[in-house]
C-alpha cells in the first residue's frame, strides 16, 4: 500500500488532527472528547512515503491495514473511526453514540 | 577524550598538543566540570588530568577526581601529568590508577608522541571491549524482549535500569536485522535517561524506532539521517506535551509518560 503525504493530510483533517509541522514531520493527536488517544506523524515531502510507512501510520491510529485502507479511500467517516476504537474498548460505546460533549 | 587543568594556559596548550597528534579533544578547569562533560559523553575514549588541581602545594586533587571516574564510569583508560608532585610520590599516591603519567621533571613535550599513542591503543581497546560486551548484551535483549512482543511502557521500564549498561551498545542486532542504537538523552537534557532506538535497514531505505514506542519512528537514506529525524520527533513531541495540560489515554498517555520520564527530566529524574 501506498501513502502520499497529501492522503495524509486529508487523514489527519478527517479525523481533527490538530496538525503542528516542522522542518521533517507533521504530528499530532487524534484525539476524542479533549483527550488524546493516539500520537500520530508523516514526514513532508512530495513522493510517497516508504512502503513501511502506511503500516506504521496504520498501527499508530490503531487500525488494521483493510480499516486503514477505508479510512484513506474516504468510505470510513470520523465517526465509523471512533465507533472502531470503541469496539476495541479504547473509548466508551455510550460516549460514541451521544453528542460530543461527554467525555468518553 | 578529555583533558583537565585548573590553568586555562595549560589546558589550551596540551589541547593543541594532542589534536596535533590527531586526537579530539575536549577540555574541563575543575573536577565537577570533568564529571559533567563525562556524564554528557560516557563514551568518553580517555581523561588526561593534572595531578595539581587546586592550586595549592602538594596538592593531589587530580588522583581523587581520577578515582572517581573510576568508581563511576569504571574502565574510561586514565592518564596524568604533573609538573608539582614527583615521580615517586606519584607511584605511591596513584598505585595503579594511571595507565601513564608524567611526573615533575619529565617534560611533557619529550612524551607526547608515545603518550598520544599509548591513548590512542587504549580508546581503541576500550572500543573492542565495549563491542563485545554490547554483543553479549544484545543477544540477551533479543531473547528477552522479542520485538514483536512489546508492552510499550513496560519494556521500556525495565530497559532503562540498563541504561548505564547500554551506553556502551554499538553493536549491530544482525540475527534480527536490527541493530540497537543508543541515543544519549543530553541531546535533550544533561543526566536524562538514554533512548534505545531500534535501526533496521530496509531494501531502499534506513528505518528507526524507539524501543517499546512504536509512534516513534522515522525513516531516511541514512542512519545519521533517521536518527536525526527520530531525535527531531521526540524532540517536538516533548515539546508538545511540556507545554500541554491536557488528557492522555492509552498510546498517547504510554507515549507522555514515556517522554516524561525518559526526555523530561525537568520533571524529575529516576
Amino acid at each position: 500500500m501506498q501513502l502520499t503525504t497529501r492522503e495524509a493530510e486529508r487523514i489527519f483533517n478527517k479525523l481533527e488532527v490538530e496538525a503542528i509541522r516542522s522542518t521533517h514531520h507533521v504530528r499530532g493527536f487524534v484525539t476524542y472528547n479533549g483527550v488524546r488517544l493516539f500520537p500520530v506523524h508523516y514526514s513532508n515531502g512530495r513522493k510517497d512515503m516508504p512502503g513501511h510507512v502506511p503500516k506504521r501510520f496504520a498501527k499508530s491510529l490503531n487500525l488494521a491495514l483493510d480499516e486503514f485502507a477505508e479510512l484513506k479511500r474516504c468510505t470510513m467517516s470520523r465517526e465509523k473511526y471512533f465507533g472502531i476504537q470503541a469496539e476495541r474498548g479504547v473509548i466508551s460505546l455510550e460516549a460514541v453514540e451521544v453528542s460530543g460533549e461527554q467525555r468518553p | 577524550m578529555l583533558v583537565v587543568d585548573d590553568e586555562n594556559r595549560n589546558l589550551s596548550i596540551r589541547k593543541q598538543q594532542l589534536e596535533a597528534k590527531n586526537l579530539e579533544v575536549v577540555v574541563a578547569e575543575s573536577e565537577s566540570a570533568a564529571m559533567h562533560q563525562i556524564e554528557a559523553s560516557p563514551e568518553m575514549d580517555a581523561v588526561l588530568t593534572d595531578i595539581n588541581l587546586a592550586d595549592e602545594p602538594g596538592d593531589t586533587s587530580g588522583v581523587k577526581l581520577a578515582r572517581k571516574i573510576q568508581a563511576r564510569f569504571g574502565d574510561i583508560p586514565l592518564f596524568a601529568y604533573s609538573a608539582t608532585v614527583e615521580e615517586q610520590e606519584l607511584r605511591e599516591e596513584a598505585r595503579g590508577l594511571f595507565m601513564r603519567s608524567i611526573p615533575k621533571g619529565i617534560k611533557f613535550d619529550e612524551e607526547l608522541r608515545d603518550l598520544a599513542e599509548t591513548i590512542r591503543d587504549a580508546s581503541l581497546q576500550r572500543r573492542q571491549r565495549r563491542r563485545v560486551r554490547s554483543d553479549e548484551q544484545l543477544a540477551d535483549l533479543v531473547v528477552r524482549y522479542p520485538l514483536e512482543a512489546i508492552d510499550a511502557a513496560e519494556t521500556v521500564r525495565r530497559l532503562l535500569p540498563h541504561a548505564r549498561d547500554a551506553a556502551d551498545i554499538e553493536a549491530s542486532l544482525k540475527a534480527a536485522g536490527y541493530h540497537l542504537e543508543l541515543i544519549h538523552s543530553s541531546i535533550f537534557q544533561p543526566s536524562a535517561n538514554p533512548v534505545l532506538v531500534w535501526v533496521k535497514e530496509l531494501d531502499e531505505e534506513i528505518e528507526a524506532e524507539v524501543y517499546g514506542q512504536p509512534s516513534l519512528y522515522a525513516h531516511g537514506e541514512s542512519g545519521d539521517d533517521v536518527v536525526a529525524k527520530l531525535i527531531e520527533l521526540m524532540r517536538l513531541f516533548a515539546e508538545d506535551i511540556r507545554h500541554d495540560d491536557g488528557e492522555y489515554a492509552g498510546p498517547a498517555l504510554h507515549l507522555r509518560e514515556f517522554i516524561e520520564r525518559t526526555i523530561l527530566v525537568a520533571h524529575g529524574n529516576n
